[in-house]
């Protein structure tokens, strides 16, 4: 890169995204614990110049030449555990081909710093999404695979790109490792070899391991400005503070101005930019931030600099402080983000996306989905034995080169290990199920109906088919929030929990389209997590379609304050609507009426929303398969 | 180590303690930290280890495949034409008296499996690869999970003698939680640093305090009257089975040992049960999260006075 300095180009122009963006990877760099970067609205088309990007950096922290970059690995939603863990290298030996096999990409073997890249994070792969659980952020990491055992500490650092609206598709346990969260929508890389824009001298100094380490002290008054920064976004966990924290040390690195020998100083201002560069959005309630640091070292960067964040010392460019304009700090060489926002005002760019989602639907993401299957079928379960290899797909290296060892002798003795065709082994692997149940129950339209002989065809289906049980429960007695629905998966029908969700009672309110969305949430994961996609799925929908919770209440938690109407309904039928999309051939519905006038029409409409038939549930006779009845009653 | 050391380790005092009683009377059978997203479970664990045993505890990652739990043959001798045994995680952690499992609810079911046939009957049997080995093997489970991604099999649960919950931050905890973090990422890159030195030296201390009550263990006494007390609280709370009053027991006896006196108090008793019993209740058994509130609290209140 070279070493143009970052004054020479407008915050105002449209690249702010660009500016942000650098500094955001610069602070990365710089912070060993900075490991993973997410950015939310990155142009596809241009993660190729932010991944070079972002490469040079680390490059140039590593104390590579200028230009050259870090090893890249990329996961996607293909990526499997030996992609990652094992790697198999051939080589010519003295003997003539060789192969050995050894850790993986992500195994932790490379002396210097790597980037994974992870183009969509919402679509990435089980197997990446626990691989990113396990290294990011971790002081130590362990691998015990397929022979192969290591220890290390994780330098890798991860550069992932989603959509905001899919925030809310990944298990909040990930998204919580990302420390550095960007929302870069307007991004507008430059062509040429410095696509974000060029180092300033400064950082790149502050990048250069030769460059002396200067210690970072904090003042009094920097822990209490984190906290107070996310006041607005607390999480369960303090890696929001922490990353918060890391990143305001890292632009204090980048300002510099230690005096002769002595520490730099970690400032509330520092926090209250590194807030900004993050668009971290905090309510402006007119009371100023707390200061109180004691006073600055000769030499230091004063602690009481103007703070941006206050609406008085804003500095405005290119016309204001409205969101979505960029201001800057004449003090700082990095470029800030947005002013305030004042109650009540849209946020965009927030970095904490799921906070506006509620709940995840998708409790236990990380863990391969529940299912059984009668057959064969697929070929990824967990290993359960060794066999005599049909063709070159999952080796067991061990058992392989345990066969020809056996042999080597009898070929020859001495020399590197031949492997013949009759010594490959692969191995068994237990057949992944491919049929689930999704069963919604609305608690509170059962009366004083008993529902077991209706949804019997359904659960006999389930369990002949040894299909994995999805339960959702609606308006049901004893839940946590009874703004939300319930959910549980089971292995199979015998799961003792289906019998308690089918006699629960009913609660008082009913959030019929959370329920769906749940349902339909776990339907999206069912089809995107199995290698060849379940077979089939079943949704069954026992409702009267009388929902009286809109989905944002359910969201939020919090009861509405005005009358809901026909929010409930309306909500229910759009993620019905959506939940139809997901079809396609494997995917049948049925929704089970139960009955209940004057609102007969509800069903019906939630039907034709689903695409699909509705049963008459209350005259349903028992033992009718359910593919009979829901074919028998179709509509149209 | 880019470990924070554990005596640097703010607030957390009911995961400290679990970890200190378990260590104190390694009978008790291991702890599980289940609770949210970024609460320093890991990290409080493995700094436990390095106070305790200079060394990072065996662990099982989540990707482990059961030759590496097992034991199999070693990769790189085997392509090279020699035959040579890698013992298993399980084995390593009979070795070194503890198996440290994080994100446990993670794990393959399978894996799973393994542990709990060898953790229930004391033999590891490998029959396999060309291998026929049979050892005892004996070891606790530290587990570390967050329960939002899903619960685990009551039969795993019932394996970690202990479980707790990390507890939430107070405001100044959390600021002290902030600059301390900051300051020994600082300070762990300078050269005999005076923050390292100090840190270490209270981990000192509190092994030999540690080691201290684990060699007074053997004396103290548990009282009929104690060992009562504890089958009833078990019975108040409706536990499961009866590890949880065996494991309430040898926690109590492990704190009062901690704590320097001659026989089992029946505070000691009250300040350890939950630890014990909070995953052996009825709703935990069949697949809820572990939960312990008020009504717990009322009831135990009441036969402890």
């Amino acid at each position: 890169m070279s070493g143009r300095p970052v004054q020479t180009q407008d915050p105002g122009e449209g690249d702010d995204d660009s500016l942000r963006l650098l500094a955001a990877l610069v602070c990365s760099a710089l912070e060993p614990s900075l490991t993973g970067v997410l950015l939310f609205d990155c142009p596809p088309q241009h993660l190729a110049s932010v991944r070079e990007a972002f490469a040079q950096v680390l490059g140039r922290a590593a104390g590579h030449p200028s230009g050259l970059t870090v090893p890249q690995t990329v996961l996607d939603a293909a990526t499997v555990d030996e992609d990652l863990w094992v790697r198999p290298r051939a080589h010519r030996g003295p003997g003539g081909i060789e192969f050995t096999f050894g850790p993986g990409p992500l195994a932790g073997t490379g002396k210097g710093p790597q980037v994974v890249v992870v183009p969509d994070l919402a679509r990435l792969s089980v197997p990446g999404m626990r691989a990113a659980v396990q290294l990011l952020g971790a002081d130590t990491a362990t691998l015990e695979h397929s022979g192969i055992r290591n220890r290390w500490r994780p330098h890798a650092r991860w550069l992932a790109c989603c959509r905001s609206e899919d925030a809310e598709l990944i298990p909040p346990h990930l998204l919580d490792r990302f420390p550095v969260r960007l929302a870069v929508p307007g991004l507008q890389p430059r062509p040429g070899p410095d696509p974000l824009g060029s180092l300033p001298p400064e950082w790149s100094a502050a990048l250069d391991p030769a460059t002396p380490r200067t210690r970072v002290t904090l003042t009094d008054s920097f822990a209490p400005a984190v906290l107070q920064h996310l006041e607005d976004h607390e999480s369960d966990g303090h890696r929001r503070a922490l990353a918060l924290a890391r990143i305001a040390r890292a632009l204090a690195r980048l300002d510099g101005g230690a005096p002769l020998g002595g520490p730099l100083r970690g400032t509330a201002a520092h926090v209250g930019r590194a807030a900004r560069l993050i668009r971290l959005r905090t309510v402006d309630r007119s009371e100023p931030p707390p200061e109180g640091s004691p006073e600055p070292q000769a030499g230091a960067r004063p602690d009481t600099a103007p703070d941006p964040l206050r609406p008085g010392s804003v500095r405005p460019s290119g016309g204001g402080t409205e969101p979505g304009i960029p201001v800057h700090d004449p003090q700082s060489e990095v470029p800030l983000g947005l002013g305030p926002v004042t109650e009540g005002r849209p946020a965009t760019g927030n970095p904490y996306p799921e906070d506006n989602v509620g709940p995840g639907p998708d409790r236990a993401a990380l863990r391969a989905p529940a299912r059984r299957t009668a057959g064969a079928r697929a070929a990824r379960g967990p290993v359960v034995g060794v066999r005599r290899a049909r063709d070159l797909w999952d080796l067991a290296p061990s058992r392989t080169a345990m066969e020809a060892a056996k042999y080597r002798a009898h070929r020859g003795g001495s020399g590197p290990l031949q492997i013949y065709p009759q010594d490959l082994r692969g191995y068994v692997r237990a057949p992944e199920p491919v049929r689930v149940l999704t069963l919604l129950l609305d608690h509170t339209c059962r009366g004083d109906w008993d529902w077991s002989a209706t949804l019997e065809p359904f659960l006999h289906w389930a369990y002949v088919t040894r299909a994995s049980v999805q339960v959702v429960e609606v308006g049901g007695e004893g839940e946590a929030n009874e703004l939300r629905a319930g959910a549980f998966t089971a292995r199979s029908t015998r799961d003792p929990r289906i019998a308690a969700a089918l006699a629960r009672g009913p609660g008082r309110a009913t959030p019929l389209a959370d329920g769906l969305d749940r349902a339909g949430h776990a339907l999206r994961r069912a089809f995107r997590h199995h290698r060849a996609g379940p077979v089939e799925a079943l949704l069954v929908v026992v409702t009267d379609g009388r929902g009286n919770v809109p989905l944002a209440v359910s969201r939020s938690g919090v009861p509405s304050r005005g009358p809901v109407q026909r929010a409930g309904v309306d909500d229910a039928l759009a993620v019905a609507d959506r939940i139809r999309a997901l079809g396609r051939s494997r995917l049948h519905s049925v929704v089970v009426d139960p009955g209940r006038h004057p609102y007969t029409r509800l069903p019906a409409m939630l039907a034709e929303a689903l695409g699909c038939g509705v049963v008459a549930g209350r005259t349903a006779p028992a033992g009718r398969s359910p593919w009979t009845a829901s074919q028998g009653a179709k509509r149209g | 180590m880019a470990i924070l050391p554990y005596s640097r380790v703010v607030g957390q005092d009911d995961l400290k303690l679990a970890l200190e009683l378990n260590f104190i009377a390694p009978g008790i059978g291991g702890v599980l930290i289940a609770g949210q997203r970024g609460t320093a479970k890991s990290t409080v664990v493995r700094a436990f280890a390095l106070m305790t045993g200079d060394r990072l505890p065996v662990t099982l990652p989540i990707n482990a495949t059961d030759d590496r739990v097992l034991g199999g043959w070693q990769l790189d001798a085997l392509m090279r034409g020699d035959a040579k045994r890698q013992p298993g995680l399980l084995e390593e952690a009979h070795e070194k008296g503890l198996l440290y499992v994080d994100e446990v609810n993670l794990l393959d079911d399978h894996i799973v499996n393994i542990i709990l046939d060898v953790a229930s009957t004391g033999v590891l049997s490998v029959q396999r690869e060309g291998i026929d080995t049979r050892s005892h093997v004996s070891f606790g489970l530290v587990g570390t999970m967050n329960p939002e991604e899903g619960s685990l099999r009551a039969q795993l649960l019932d394996r970690f003698g202990l479980m707790v919950a990390p507890a939430e931050l107070g405001i100044e905890e959390r600021h002290l939680m902030i600059t301390t973090v900051l300051t020994f990422e600082e300070e762990r890159l300078v050269p005999d640093s005076d923050w390292i030195r100090s840190a270490e030296e209270d981990n000192r201390q509190l092994r030999e305090e540690l080691l201290a009550a684990r060699n007074r263990l053997p004396a103290v006494r548990l009282d009929t009257d104690i060992s009562r007390l504890c089958a009833q609280a078990a019975a108040r709370t409706k536990a499961v089975g009866q590890r949880g009053d065996l494991v309430m027991a040898k926690a109590a006896r492990a704190l009062a040992a901690r704590e320097g006196t001659q026989s089992v108090e029946p505070g000691q008793v009250r300040r350890v049960l939950p630890f014990a019993l909070r995953h052996r209740r009825p709703d935990s058994v069949h697949g809820s999260e572990p939960a312990w509130g008020p009504d717990e609290e009322a009831a135990l209140d009441e036969l402890f006075g």
